[in-house]
Formats: structure tokens, C-alpha cells, sequence
């Protein structure tokens, strides 16, 4: 393959010149555009402006590099080091700046401590590339400046023989078995697909779920199930795809205990509300419910499954915390059928529930189903 | 020569065209994946295949009820089984299936069909459950590995990562049949990238900038390099006053990539038109190589970097050697145009210098990372 070369640009601090004075402004403003990224509010608009201004923090910083500026190359394993450091550390602390390509003056200090303490704890502060950035910081952190990072692609790399993989790759856990699945009830069928997917993920085997042309009241019926069923089952993770080929995030089995008796009798003293999972789909609903839990407008846009599926979760987990606070709910759920909104919704349910189990029962959401011309209430979470 | 299944699976087809018709094209309907959906395959007016597909959701696979395939001379061997068999491969990993295929009682009575075990046992596949009527999982992953096409090399790259646990062989078969990236701009993220499973993934953001700015470098060279294979493939027929274009006839070469000099190689199978140079008209002939060295650049970056670009170039010529039938190029966005003019100049002389064409494509950086950041984008839910 061919390298990247990553070029540390260091120029000084003072605005001497009026390239500098530009490049301070523009600094200055695309960490304010990090701060509202951080937030996610106007995604797409804040990248657009973040784009745009590094673009012209780099461009500036290549014309200045070779009149005033020292310079530091570091190879390809820089960036490797960073993208493990950026999986593993992403929220680690906002003014670490992992992977930003800008460090204005009173910046770099913290930046470089971060950095190293990173390295360190994965191991990766051995290495030369690492160590060169690290002692290049901390000289711009005593000296003062500003330090920019440029990229160099595409740049003469070895031929280098990928291996032999073929052996390996053959040994890898697929399944070669055929299917053969009851003709049992939908929701039995629905059982006992989840189980093979469990039984798949146990093996090793990739394990995945795909509820997309699922009715909606087998979902939460058939998870809550394996959510609450563990009878000596480690919790497992098991993936969530769509039929437009889209993943989400994976769904959490087996993480949650039943409430005991002491703990489900406080339940009832908790306000009672109901609510629809989807406005402007049944009308009907409005009558009936306090609130919907999500807006049909932003959940029903032209998406990806997976994308409508994290958005329903991040709302979701928005709302429980809301309610959390606010002391806890009962919720009668009615709900409607869109898979990715239900998926989302008992996943951040699940997650918010089994993140703190011991200040249950904060919730009890109880899930209501259209079926055979009136709502029927299904079994509760909580 | 049409198998005694034929005359039904032709009938059943017409059955399911006319019941997908009232039941959906009739009330302008979409049909949900749990129902029947039947598919033609044609390039112009040669009809390849028919297959009539719907996901299984009690199986968690795709159940298959027509599977007709054609071979017509006209086409290379195998070409009406392998479009129909990449489709069926598709549609099992986009409807969330398990990759697992199932035929029914109406295809050859419950069999695999003939024709896929023949394609099957000449891309060197055993397929094990052929009286079941089923291809499982694993075989299908090593069907579409082979059917996908990859080089040698890529499949290598390809199986390391599959083994490396970084991305699977499935997703990376379904992204190129998808057109989110096609066979030789995924050879190129395979094989020139340093981290291909991040541009495959999708996996950076933009605020992660470093990251993102190199995933998106590299996406952006990929595309360059496969807007120089469409125009070389594009063939115009007819007169002055009317230029035709006609499906299924591309000018035929090979495309092969050299990974440390991020360079597209193409081996002409016919004599080759040489687009976006200088001189008015330079055909590479049938058995010659187009050497291009694809490099992406921004106006700032071809100034910043040519000395460097210059380099590897020479370094280039001397590994393929100077024979006749190598012609050199160095591959630049628009941007290029855009540098002032004695720095144009100086550039095209020192590349002249050293016998390799400056080859300037008419797009420009800018609109090539706006397609780039879109599939990266796509990329990014892909199931993987």
C-alpha cells in the first residue's frame, strides 16, 4: 500500500503577521464549531462550517510551514495509533481533541497530557511515531505556538506480501447448516428465530436479528422474553439488521432480573401516563394519550432502517433520563407499527434499565397493541 | 437447450407477474421483502435470467420460488447464471437474511438448480445440500467472494480482514454489487489504503478530523482513479452528427493496481483512446499498458507535494521499465488547471523530462469529496 505522511506544522504564537491573526480567528471559530458538534445540534450544517474552516487553518499553515515554521513528519502508524486511541477514548474528555488537525496556543498543553496518558494506557506509547508527537508538543507547549497537522497521501509505500490468509480465512466460524424452522404460531416462529440467533452467537457464529417485516406487538413480546428470561444465560449482544441492509446497534439480551415482590409493590404508587409511540399515525390516539414519545416528522424521513432505529434510541434514552429525574413513570405505550421506532425504543429502555438496576422501579412501561379491533395490553417492562 | 423444468418455471413466473401486478403495480404499491417479487434480467434485448424472490421470515432466509437462467453465445459462459445468482446473493444479505438461500418445490422440484451447481463447480464451490434445496450460509459467502471478482490480491487483503475480525467479506461483495463502491474502486480502498476498514465502515466522523481527512483522501483517489476506467471503457459509435452508446459494449481491457505506487495499470485487449492529455490524439495499441499514477490533489497539494510526486513517478517508470508498450501518466484532478500558469509549466517539463504524461481529469477535487463523504456516509449502515 502506499503511506500518509503527517506533517506537524509549528508556527509561532504571536500574531506577527496577518496570515497568523487570520489563522487565530479561524481557530478560535472552529473550536466554538466543536463545541456545538460535541452537542449535536445542526449536524450536518456545523460539519460543513468545521470542514471549511480547517480546510483554511491547513491551507494557511502550508504556506506558512516553510517560512516560519518547524516542521515534524510522522509516518502511517501515527494514524493507526490514533484510531485506536480515538475507539477507545472518544469521550474520554472534550478537551483532549483527539483527531482534530488544529491546536491553537492554550490548547496544546492539555491536548499533549491527554495524549500521553492515552498512549499509555493502551500500550502505544512505545512507539516512535507516538513518542515524536509527544515530545513535539510538549516543546510547543513550553516554547508556546500553534500547531497544525497536514496529511501527505499517497506517498511511495513498500510492496508488501498481505500473507497468506486463505487457510485462516476457511477456518472461520460460518455456519454451514440449513434451516429448518416449525410451522408453529407467528410468534413462536418468532421465538424460536431469536433462539437460533442466541444459539449462533454462543457458537461464535455471527448472531442477528431482523424484525423489519415483524408485527410490532411480537417484538417487545418475544424480546422481553430473552431480556428477562437469562436462566443461566450470560447476557448476550445480538445484532439488529434491516431489510434495506442497514445495521443498528445491537439489541441486549438476558441483562435484566425480574423485579422482586417488594420492589413491584412500590411500582403502583408511581403516576400513571399514557402515551403514543408515533404521533400522526392513528389519529384515534390523540384523544387518548398525554403525549407522543416521538414525533412522526423526524422519525419517518427518508433513511436508512438503522439510522431511524438510532435516532428512536437517542431520543429515547433522552426521554427515560427526563423522566428519571422527574421521580418515574408508568406508561401505557401505544404503539404502532414501525419497526426501527419500536426497536430503538425498547433498546434504550433496556439499557437505561440495566445500567443502574438497583434504583428500579423508577419505570414501568407497558406496551398496548391494535389487534383484533381493540387495544390489548401486553406484558409490562420495568 | 431448456431443462424439463422450464415450460413451469415460465408459467410460474407469469404467475407471479400477474398476481405482483394486481396486487401492487395496480394499486401503485410497494410489495413489503415477505413478499413475492419477480425480477428480469436483460442487457439490451437479450434476456439472461428470471428469478422470483421473497424473504422467508419464518427461516430467516431467501426463499427463491423461479430460478430460470440463459447462456446465449453471444455472452461469456455462465454470464445469465452469475448476474442471477449475484442478485439472489444481494437480496439475501439486504433483506437482513441470514445469506442462507432456499429453493422451493417449483424450481427443479426442490433443487438446486442445474445451471448454479454447474457455476458453482466451475468458481470451485462445493455446494453440499443441493438435494435439499439449499445453499447455506458459508457456501454463499464463498460464492459471492468469487462472483464479486476480485484480484488475487484483494481477496487476500479481504480474507485478513475477514480473519482480523474487521469487516466481512459479505458486506464488502454486497457494497460493490450496491454501487456504493464499484470492483475497481474497492480494489484500490483495499489495496492502496492504510486503514480500509475505516473507509468501508464508514467509520469516521467529520469532527474526527484527522481520520476523516485521510479516509476521505483516499475515497477521493479511489474515485478519481474510476472516472479515468469509465472514460477509457466508453466507446461512442455512430457519425458526426450522432454519437451512440450503447450498454454492454465497453472497450475491453484489464485494470489491475499497484498498491505502493497508488498507479492503475491498464492492459489494452484493443487499442486504447488516451483521454485528457495534451496532445490531440495518443492511442495506446492492443497488448500495450496504461501506467497512471493516480494522485488527487488539491491545487494547494499538487504545488506542496509535486517534488515528491516527481520521485515516485521516476521511481515508477524504472520498476515497469521503459519498453514501448508502457505508457507512463501522472493523474491530476482539475485542480491542476487551476495553478498558475509558469508553475503549469514547470510541471508538465519536469514530467516530460522523465517520460511520464501529465493526464488531467476534468473533475475537480472539491466535487470528487462531496461524492466521497456521501458513500462514506452510506457506508456507515451498511449492515456489516
Amino acid at each position: 500500500m502506499s503511506k500518509t505522511s503527517v506533517l506537524l506544522v509549528r508556527l509561532p504564537g504571536e500574531a506577527t503577521l496577518a496570515e497568523n491573526s487570520e489563522l487565530f480567528g479561524l481557530m478560535k471559530e472552529a473550536t466554538g464549531v466543536e463545541v456545538k458538534l460535541a452537542k449535536g445540534a445542526n449536524l450536518e450544517q456545523e460539519r460543513t462550517r468545521y470542514w471549511l474552516l480547517c480546510e483554511r487553518i491547513e491551507s494557511i499553515a502550508q504556506n506558512l510551514a516553510g517560512l516560519q515554521g518547524q516542521l515534524e513528519e510522522l509516518g502511517e502508524e501515527y494514524l493507526r495509533a490514533l484510531a485506536l486511541m480515538v475507539e477507545a477514548f472518544a469521550s474520554y474528555s472534550p478537551s483532549l481533541r483527539l483527531g482534530a488537525t488544529y491546536y491553537a496556543a492554550d490548547q496544546v498543553q492539555e491536548h499533549v497530557r491527554g495524549f500521553a496518558e492515552v498512549a499509555q494506557k493502551l500500550g502505544l506509547a512505545g512507539l516512535p511515531d507516538v513518542k515524536k508527537r509527544i515530545r513535539f508538543l510538549r516543546k510547543v507547549a513550553s516554547e508556546g505556538g500553534v500547531v497544525v497537522e497536514l496529511q501527505n497521501p499517497y506517498r511511495l509505500g513498500a510492496v508488501k506480501e498481505s500473507g497468506k490468509w486463505g487457510e485462516k480465512f476457511v477456518k472461520l466460524p460460518v455456519s454451514d447448516q440449513i434451516t429448518s424452522v416449525g410451522n408453529g404460531s407467528l410468534v413462536d416462529q418468532t421465538r424460536e428465530l431469536v433462539a437460533l440467533a442466541v444459539e449462533s452467537k454462543k457458537k461464535g457464529l455471527s448472531g442477528h436479528l431482523n424484525f423489519s417485516n415483524t408485527r410490532n406487538d411480537l417484538i417487545p413480546q418475544v424480546l422481553r422474553e430473552f431480556v428477562y428470561g437469562a436462566n443461566g444465560n450470560d447476557p448476550v449482544q445480538i445484532e439488529i439488521v434491516y431489510s434495506d441492509g442497514s445495521e443498528a446497534r445491537p439489541f441486549p439480551l438476558f441483562c435484566l432480573r425480574p423485579l422482586a415482590e417488594e420492589a413491584k409493590a412500590r411500582i403502583v404508587t408511581l403516576p400513571e401516563v399514557k402515551v403514543g409511540l408515533l404521533s400522526a399515525r392513528h389519529p384515534e390516539l390523540d384523544s387518548l394519550v398525554a403525549f407522543y414519545w416521538f414525533r412522526n416528522q423526524e422519525i419517518s424521513e427518508t433513511r436508512a432502517m438503522a439510522q431511524t432505529d438510532e435516532i428512536a434510541y437517542e431520543k429515547s434514552v433522552q426521554l427515560l433520563r427526563r423522566l428519571k429525574k422527574e421521580g418515574g413513570y408508568r406508561i401505557s405505550l401505544y404503539q404502532t407499527g414501525f419497526p426501527p421506532a419500536v426497536v430503538g425504543f425498547y433498546r434504550a429502555l433496556v439499557d437505561e434499565l440495566a445500567a443502574d438496576p438497583d434504583s428500579r422501579p423508577w419505570i414501568e412501561v407497558t406496551p398496548c397493541f391494535f389487534l383484533g379491533g381493540e387495544y390489548v395490553q401486553g406484558a409490562p417492562w420495568c | 437447450m431448456p431443462t424439463p423444468y422450464f415450460e413451469q418455471a415460465l408459467g410460474r413466473f407469469e404467475e407471479h407477474v400477474r398476481e405482483f401486478d394486481s396486487k401492487y403495480l395496480s394499486k401503485g404499491e410497494i410489495p413489503k421483502d415477505y413478499g413475492f417479487r419477480p425480477y428480469r434480467f436483460c442487457v439490451r434485448d437479450a434476456v439472461l435470467g428470471l428469478a422470483v424472490v421473497k424473504y422467508g421470515r419464518r427461516e430467516d432466509l431467501l426463499v427463491v420460488d423461479v430460478c430460470l437462467t440463459a447462456d446465449p453465445p453471444q455472452f461469456p459462459p455462465h454470464s445469465g447464471t452469475k448476474i442471477v445468482m449475484i442478485s439472489l446473493l444481494c437480496e439475501a444479505f439486504k433483506c437482513g437474511a441470514k445469506l442462507e438461500i432456499k429453493f422451493t418445490e417449483n424450481v427443479e422440484g426442490g433443487r438446486v438448480p442445474f445451471a448454479v451447481y454447474k457455476l458453482a463447480r466451475h468458481l470451485g464451490v462445493t455446494l453440499s445440500h443441493i438435494d435439499e434445496g439449499h445453499i447455506s450460509p458459508a457456501e454463499a459467502r464463498q460464492l459471492f467472494m468469487v462472483l464479486t471478482g476480485f484480484s488475487a490480491a484483494s481477496s487476500q487483503k479481504l480474507m485478513q480482514l475477514a480473519v482480523e475480525e474487521k469487516v466481512s467479506p459479505e458486506r464488502v461483495c454486497f457494497m460493490v454489487h450496491n454501487g456504493v463502491w464499484e470492483l475497481p474502486e474497492m480494489e484500490s480502498i483495499l489495496l492502496g489504503s492504510g486503514q480500509p476498514e475505516r473507509i468501508i465502515l464508514g467509520t469516521s466522523l467529520p469532527e474526527v478530523r484527522a481520520l476523516y481527512l485521510n479516509d476521505l483522501l483516499f475515497a477521493r483517489a479511489a474515485l478519481l482513479g474510476s472516472f479515468l476506467d469509465r472514460k477509457l471503457a466508453r466507446r461512442e459509435r455512430g457519425d458526426e452528427e450522432q454519437v451512440l452508446e450503447l450498454e454492454g459494449d465497453a472497450r475491453r481491457f484489464g485494470i489491475s493496481f499497484d498498491p505502493a505506487f497508488y498507479a492503475k495499470i491498464y492492459s489494452a485487449e484493443e487499442p486504447l483512446l488516451v483521454p485528457w492529455i495534451e496532445e490531440d490524439e495518443s492511442w495506446v495499441p492492443a497488448g500495450g499498458r496504461i501506467v497512471a499514477m493516480v494522485r488527487a490533489r488539491t491545487v494547494a497539494d499538487i504545488e506542496l507535494h509535486f517534488e515528491d510526486d516527481l520521485a515516485t513517478a521516476a521511481k515508477m517508470m524504472e520498476s515497469y521499465g521503459r519498453q514501448k508498450e508502457n505508457f507512463f501518466y501522472l493523474l491530476y484532478p482539475r485542480d491542476f488547471r487551476d495553478l498558475p500558469q509558469d508553475v503549469k509549466e514547470s510541471i508538465t517539463e519536469s514530467l516530460r523530462g522523465i517520460g511520464v504524461g501529465p493526464m488531467i481529469c476534468p473533475e475537480m477535487a472539491e466535487k470528487l469529496d462531496v461524492d466521497a463523504a456521501k458513500r462514506l456516509e452510506k457506508a456507515r449502515v451498511i449492515r456489516r
